[in-house]
Parts: C-alpha cells; structure tokens; sequence
C-alpha cells in the first residue's frame, strides 16, 4: 500500500469514526483482503480465514473510536489483525502442548495428571478430572500399598527418607507398569 | 465461524453499528449524576425524570449519528453544566416566595447565555476533522444538549426558568459562533 492510498484509508477511517456511512465500503474493500493476505502468511488457510473475518469484525466494532491523532489507520487496522494471529497461534499451540503430552505419556494416569494441570478449556479440564479420578480409584484398588506410596511420592515429589534415587526410580517404574496393566485391564481389556 | 462475502459485509455492518451505539451510551453517563442532582435540588422529580430522559435519548441519538450533530454533543454536555448548576446555588441561598421567582429565572436566563458563548467558543475545539470552525449542525447539536442539561436544573424556576434558559443560549451561542468562525477562517 502505497503513501497515497495510506492517507485515504486514513482519511475514511476518520470519516467513519465520525459517523459518516458513505466511507464504510471503501474500507471495508481496502481492509478485508489485506487482512485475509495478513492471516494467511502466519497460519493455516482454514484458521487465517477465521481469524481475518474475526479481525475484520473487531475492527469495525471499534471503529467509532478510532483517533487520527494517535496514529496511521493501516498501523491501528494491521495491529488489530496481528493481535488476532497471535491469540489464535497462542491458542493452537497450547493445544497443541496438550495433545502432545498426551499422546507421549505412556502412563495414562501421569498423561491425564498433565492434562489437568494444562487443560486448555473447561470441557478438557472436566473430563482430565473426571479421568484421574478414575486413575486414583485404580491406584487405591489394584496396587499394593507400597505401589501406592511410591507413586503418590513421585507426584508430590519426595523421595523416601534413606532410599537412593536410583531405587526409587526402579521401584516407580515398577509401580507404573503395574498401573499401566491394572488400567488395561480395567478400561481397555481388548 | 466463516461467512461469505455478504453476509460477512452485514456482520461488519452490524458490529460497526453496535460499537457507536456503546460507544454512545458510554457518552451519556454523565447524565446520570445531572438528573440525580436535578432529583435532589429542584424538587421535582417527575420532571426531572422525563427531562433526564430526554436528555439521555438526544446525547445517545446524536452520538450514535455522528457527523455534524453528533460533534457537539460533548460541548453541550460541558455548557450545560453551567445552568444545571447555577439555579440550584442560587435556590440554596436564596429563598422565594410567590408563584415565580424573577432571580431564579433571570440567572436561568444568565446562565443560559454562558452556556450559549461557551458552546460557540466550545464546539470548534470538538471538531474532530478539524474543520473551519463549527458548522451550523455542530452548534445547534451542541445547544440543544445544552438546553436539555440546563433545563435539568432550570426546572426549579418553572417555565419562565425554561424560556428564559433557551433565550439566554440563543443569545449566547449565536453570535459567538459566527464570530468563531470568522476567526478561524481568517
């Protein structure tokens, strides 16, 4: 966009910051495929498409504010369509984090432990609760007792007074497999 | 959700709409606390009530318009402070007696016509596209929301309180903002 055309956009901006109507259109022409190029340049077509019109939206809610003195439209326009960008990457990637933890942690009981502590949104939240409830249930009922403390030990995080790392790692390890083949057993029998 | 070009024109449409009518509402606070001390100081609480109603109605209107009209309304919001406030003091420390009270309506009428110059003088500086002086709309946009707050307080003096307020910004507002325009033009 060159300077002359910055300064109209600019100058429709202000009009239609002041309630003049007849600039709608032109910024709305100007800005919608600026905004689809812009999203698309940082994220997959199918969220740069979402995040643009989103962006587009917010951009016209907020319009009516717009002040000429406190900077270049294109400016105040792109940083309201980067600001998008970044809540959707930031947003995807969480889930992302997620996902992957999930899927690397063999343990389903430790995998559902980290889902807990990251859920991303209440539903997943809801059910990781919901999951390691059952997961404690499983360690009260399958494990032996000294399983039992070996892994409540692990997730608070102390080692037993007077037991070597290495042997407490071995005896976790243990305890885990034998979890990991109580929750077969119980949830995944096939 | 993703929307076709149509449908995604009308909801920019929509959001732009609802932006300046929040935007205008949020314009109108201050009328809030203008009609809650008119409930307090004149007395009159169901004219103080459709008064603040108006008021809110015309400051929200104007506002959500925009253009010309729209420009003045924070002027006249300013000026009319003037007026809202002075006949209350003035009732404080004065006491009628009699159907009409000639000093509540004259400074009614005085502050009227201080609010009038200072919504002349005020609006240009409102003029947000920095225009040659205020437009005719922006002035009487700006008065008319002047008269409604004055009338707020005005209202203790009955209607020669009114009339004599809507003199006074007439007289004030007038010659001032044919005189601002004529400085800013030069």
């Amino acid at each position: 966009m060159n300077r002359a055309e910055r300064d109209r956009l600019r100058e429709a901006m202000v009009r239609l910051a002041d309630g003049d109507r007849s600039a709608f259109s032109l910024i709305f022409a100007v800005l919608r495929p600026l905004f689809s190029r812009f999203a698309a340049r940082s994220l997959p077509a199918e969220d740069a498409e979402d995040v643009a019109q989103t962006a587009l939206l917010k951009l016209f809610a907020g319009a009516s504010e717009f002040d000429a003195a406190r900077g270049d439209a294109l400016s105040w326009a792109l940083g309201i369509v980067a600001w998008e960008v970044r809540t959707k990457r930031t947003r995807v990637l969480r889930r992302r984090e997620v996902l992957a933890r999930t899927d690397d942690a063999n343990d389903d009981a430790n995998a559902l432990t980290m889902l807990a502590d990251g859920g991303a949104n209440p539903e997943e939240a809801l059910i990781a609760a919901d999951l390691e409830q059952l997961a404690r249930e499983l360690v009260e009922d399958a494990l032996a007792p000294g399983d039992v403390a070996t892994i409540r030990a692990a997730l608070e995080g102390q080692r037993p007074a007077g037991l070597r790392a290495a042997t407490f790692r071995k005896r976790l390890e243990r305890a885990l497999s034998r979890l990991r083949a109580a929750w077969k057993e119980r949830h995944d029998p096939g | 959700m993703i929307r076709d070009e149509r449908a995604l024109y009308a909801a920019a449409r929509g959001a732009y709409e609802r932006g300046r009518l929040r935007a205008a509402l949020q314009s109108a606070a201050p009328v809030a606390p203008m009609t809650a001390l008119s409930f307090v100081g004149c007395h009159a609480p169901a004219l103080s009530a459709a008064v603040g109603l108006a008021l809110a109605v015309t400051v929200v209107s104007l506002r959500w318009r925009g253009g010309p009209l729209g420009r003045g309304v924070r002027a006249g919001v300013v000026a009319g402070g003037i007026p809202l406030v002075t006949p209350l003091i003035m009732r404080s420390i004065h006491v009628c007696v009699g159907p009409l009270c000639w000093l509540s309506v004259g400074t009614c009428a005085v502050a009227g016509l201080v609010a009038g110059a200072a919504v002349g003088f005020g609006t240009p500086i409102h003029d947000r596209r920095g225009g040659n002086g205020a437009s005719a709309s922006s002035v009487l946009g700006a008065a008319l929301v002047a008269f409604l707050a004055g009338a707020l307080g005005c209202v203790v003096a009955g209607v020669a309180g009114l009339a004599g307020l809507g003199v006074g910004l007439c007289v004030g507002a007038i010659p001032t903002a044919i005189a601002m325009r004529a400085a800013r033009s030069l």
